[in-house]
């Protein structure tokens, strides 16, 4: 296994303002502890020295507020202790808020050849009330700036499901963001009020923050079929794109194939076992090497998320990679559940690859919880 | 003790007309406990109890008291319930007792359940003494309580203490005229014993703990005692009285007293309440007179919601039933629930009491029926039924006609909801007899009333049409004719045996309906659609439909979030696994008993 290929996730913990929905770990971006995170980010990439890397990703928190400076720093590392294939792929979240043409046009020249811009809607009313810092112009203006800097691969996150959100200000979104000419790649998330964020505060305070059940689920048909029409195909649940630009990235993790995670709350996963860091920055930068938790993944563990992680995607899952990494049998391991779903037309089987029909997308999880 | 110098009682009472606060002044006053012990309603020490403010069980207590002729005396307080259900325990208490304290608010008056305890009471013979509670009110009207107590039950209240047992006022007179009104107890101490069982419970080092009231005669630590019922014969242990903190062992216990009795009974069905123990060495030639004996009027099924938990519950029954011999049970099979046990219970509360604390005290989690009255079948052959479940019902086709309980139902209430009052008894298919002025504003109605009508949600309405203020008694009258359907509810189609129930036929619409709506709030919406219906025979009366799941899913999934996002997906497989499969419907276990509470 020493020529397996790693993906690399840095988590970049800072914001100017957290978002009202998210429950990414990030504090509040001050100067001067930028320098010294950069430095234990590239203190604990030593010990994979020499691993090859063929995906690198940078998100958040927003790692489009580092300083051009720590870039700089955080990319000569990277190319010096990781053996990082030909044609990887290099992606940076970025918020519409914190970059300028001159940033991009920096972040292209490092290296960086994909971006996940955080646009989540085109309604200005919308954004305000996810708490976002920018406008949709400043999103629509980031990225046809982008593409005229030459960044080919462009994806934009969505969110939908939010109460009094309309199915027509998000078919304004998708149409607005199409239309530009210049995304490859699209993700939808529905809103989820999670505990901690400030949504849950409210939402547990008796407002209601999120769209009822139905109301999201017809706004997810919407979205399928309306990026759909632009050439944007479902391959996961919540990830839409032109035809080869999967994020590869995160095609690992549905995969379950091995990932470095670097940085205060990053996880890690290879060779069966999973760990993770502190959320603490001080107590990450003050030993950027320490494991807060490990996880020894059993067989069954990793047969169950090869297949929870696997029946997110469109095209499922291969009956053969199955055999290959288990040396058994789907269908033997898991008998009952697959011929309830497979009789009930829940789950497909078809060339040799078992997946979720269309239907079951968005009930994914009454059907992936009995594999578990 | 000198017999003279026993006094054996208890307090009878409407709920919350202050009985279990009277108890424990006595208890602070005698110095039996002290302020320290003192928590308040002492007797009451089941958690269930404390929280519902009522006494279910029947407790015993010892008291010395040193009266102000200078003698002392022993008073054995036995404690009883206050609610329409536990008459069969009232009786049980009085039985042991020469006498009882009748509290009454003195700002509520007469209520239903004062003159059914006060009944029962004189049928046992006792003296009573009156006590005119809560004087202290803004609201209380001592005078005209006694006036009414006068007139109602007929007993002379010239010499009733006015108390406020909350605030401590006029105890004192409550402990000194029990000394003149109440008889001390008789018995020979040489006789052949007789001791009345009157409460038990298990201990789990000791044994069965046996409360006792001697009769006739003396018993000894050492004896060899025979229970008279069952013929187990085993050799006492320890003999004591009752302390309100502690036990307190004695050597021997005669004529007259209370105490209780260990002999390593390990067989809960060794010892009845009720039973009468006798020594071998010198035995009684007749038991005591039984007590009256009690029918179940309510059953339903009981079923552990992990079927591994079968024994379990089995065991939990049996040590209920111990001291309370009013409960029945016995296994029972359902296509729905798999094995559990048909109970018995006095009335719908003793009921959900016993589901407490089988849930409570056995950590037991439970899945019940609808609660069902025992209907007479006549069948077509001649052959006669008695049906408590709704699931032995025959065919149709093979019944001539069915019967039903039929109950006199006493309602007391301000005579400004008396229109409401007959219009929920009317509703409930109830016939009015009559209507007596208690005094200006107060009213008492008497109805019959079928028991099915009574069994599920009566209570609660009435106090909802009265706000609060109107009591209720009942007691089995008859079996009548009656017009009776089985309505069954079906699951996508297949009926579910645990949700079926006998009702009228004119019911059987409205009821069906109302079930059809309750299970459908009830059952989460699943990976298909769900029709649920109502039918009596193959007719479909009432349909509702579960429509089918359409959000369940992560929309996030990505690297780090994994274990945690796996969690979910647990906790979810969890809350399945905690569901009945009835075909492929999956179905809470608070449906069986949400659709029971079928409000107006």
């Amino acid at each position: 296994m020493n020529n397996q290929l790693f993906g690399v996730y840095l988590h970049i913990p800072f914001c100017l303002r957290k978002c009202y929905y998210c429950d990414f770990v990030s504090y509040p971006a001050k100067r001067n502890q930028e320098g010294e995170y950069i430095k234990a980010l590239i203190c604990e990439m030593k010990q994979y020295h020499g691993k090859r890397v063929d995906t690198v990703y940078l998100g958040g928190g927003t790692p489009s507020l580092l300083c051009e400076e720590s870039l700089e720093k955080l990319f000569s590392a990277l190319s010096s202790e990781f053996d990082i294939a030909d044609g990887a792929e290099i992606t940076m979240e970025v918020n519409p808020a914190t970059v300028d043409r001159d940033k991009l046009a920096f972040c292209r020249r490092l290296g960086i050849n994909r971006l996940s811009i955080g646009v989540q809607s085109l309604s200005q009313a919308e954004l305000d009330q996810l708490g976002r810092l920018h406008s949709p112009e400043e999103a629509v203006s980031v990225i046809k700036m982008a593409k005229s800097e030459g960044f080919y691969n462009l994806s934009a996150d969505i969110i939908y499901g939010a109460a009094g959100q309309s199915r027509e200000s998000l078919l304004y979104t998708v149409s607005g963001l199409c239309s530009l000419n210049a995304l490859t790649h699209i993700s939808c998330y529905a809103l989820r009020c999670e505990e901690g964020t400030v949504f849950g505060t409210r939402q547990k305070a008796g407002e209601q923050i999120e769209a009822d059940g139905d109301e999201c689920a017809d706004q997810y048909q919407l979205l399928c079929s309306a990026l759909a029409q632009f050439g944007l195909e479902r391959y996961e649940i919540s990830n839409f794109c032109k035809k080869g630009f999967s994020s590869r990235h995160n095609m690992k993790y549905w995969n379950c194939d091995p990932y470095i995670g670097l940085g205060a709350a990053a996880h890690s996963c290879m060779d069966g076992r999973r760990f993770y860091h502190t959320a603490s920055l001080e107590d990450y930068m003050g030993n950027p090497e320490r494991v807060e938790v490990e996880e020894t993944l059993t067989d069954w563990d990793r047969k169950a998320e090869f297949v929870i992680m696997g029946l997110r995607l469109q095209d499922g899952f291969s009956e053969k990679e199955y055999e290959r990494r288990f040396g058994s049998s789907f269908a033997e391991d898991f008998p009952s559940q697959t011929e309830r779903f497979e009789k009930n037309g829940l789950l497909l089987h078809r060339h040799g690859r078992y997946s979720l029909a269309d239907s079951s997308m968005f009930i994914s999880n009454s059907i992936l919880c009995e594999f578990i | 003790m000198k017999q003279e110098n026993i006094r054996n009682f208890s307090i009878i009472a409407h709920i919350d007309h202050g009985k279990s606060t009277l108890a424990d002044r006595l208890l602070e006053q005698t110095g039996e406990v002290t302020k320290r012990e003192m928590e308040e309603q002492l007797l009451d020490n089941m958690e269930l109890e404390r929280e519902r403010g009522i006494t279910i069980k029947a407790r015993a207590v010892r008291i010395v008291y040193k009266a102000k002729n200078g003698e002392e005396y022993v008073y054995n307080l036995i404690d009883t319930p206050g609610h329409v259900d536990f008459n069969y325990e009232v009786s049980r208490s009085l039985a042991a007792c020469e006498g009882a304290l009748l509290v009454v608010d003195a700002s509520q008056g007469i209520e239903a359940q004062t003159l059914a305890n006060t009944y029962l009471a004189l049928e046992h013979d006792l003296e009573i003494l009156p006590v005119i509670n809560k004087i202290d009110l803004p609201s209380a009207q001592p005078d005209m309580v006694k006036e009414e107590i006068e007139n109602v039950i007929g007993l002379d209240c010239s010499e009733a203490p006015l108390i406020s047992a909350k605030n401590g006022i006029n105890i004192e007179d409550v402990l000194e005229q029990i000394i003149n009104v109440i008889p001390p107890p008789e018995g020979d101490p040489n006789a052949p014993l007789k001791a009345l069982i009157f409460d038990s419970y298990y201990d789990s080092y000791r044994g069965v703990i046996v409360y006792i009231r001697i009769k006739e005669g003396t018993v000894k630590v050492g004896d060899e005692i025979r229970m008279m019922a069952t013929g187990a014969v085993f050799r006492v242990v320890e003999l004591g009285y009752l302390g309100s903190i502690s036990m307190k062992p004695t050597n021997e216990l005669s004529a007259g007293e209370v105490g209780y009795l260990t002999a390593s009974i390990k067989d809960v069905h060794d010892t009845r309440v009720g039973d009468t123990i006798t020594t071998t060495a010198n035995p009684a030639s007749e038991p005591l007179e039984g007590y009256k004996q009690v029918n179940p009027m309510v059953f339903c099924g009981i079923y552990p919601a992990d079927g591994a938990k079968y024994d379990d519950l089995r065991d939990a029954l049996a040590k209920l039933q111990l001291n309370d011999a009013a409960l029945l049970f016995e296994p029972e099979t359902s296509v729905a629930l798999g094995f559990g046990f048909r109970c018995g219970f006095l009335g719908l509360l003793h009921m959900e009491i016993i589901q407490e604390r089988l849930e409570r005290e056995y950590m037991l989690d439970l899945v019940t029926t609808a609660p069902s009255v025992v209907y007479h079948v006549v069948k077509l052959n001649g052959e006669t039924l008695q049906i408590d479940n709704p699931t032995n019902l025959p065919p149709a086709a093979e019944i001539d006609y069915m019967e039903e309980p039929i109950v006199d139902a006493v309602i007391m209430s301000p005579n400004d909801y008396v229109g409401n009052i007959m219009e929920l008894c009317q509703d409930r298919r109830g016939v009015y007899k009559h209507m007596e002025y208690l005094d200006k504003t107060r009213v008492q109605i008497h109805y019959e009333l079928p028991l099915n009508e009574i069994i599920y949600d009566f209570f609660d309405a009435l106090k909802s049409r009265t706000k609060g203020y109107a009591s209720f008694d009942y007691s089995l009258k008859e079996y009548r004719r009656s017009d009776l359907v089985k309505l069954d509810m079906l699951l996508n189609g297949e009926a579910v045996d645990a949700l079926s129930f006998i009702v009228h036929k004119d019911k059987a619409y409205p009821r069906g309906r109302k079930m059809a709506e309750k299970l459908k709030e009830a059952i989460p919406r699943q990976l298909f659609e769900i029709p649920i219906q109502a039918s009596v025979g193959n007719k479909v009366i009432a349909r509702e439909t579960v429509k089918a799941l359409r959000k369940d899913v992560l929309a996030k999934c990505y690297g780090g979030d994994i274990t945690r996002k796996k969690k979910l997906l647990e906790k979810q497989k969890e809350g399945k696994k905690r569901m009945r499969q009835i075909g492929t419907v999956e179905v809470p276990q608070e449906a069986f008993m949400s659709v029971l509470k079928l409000d107006e």
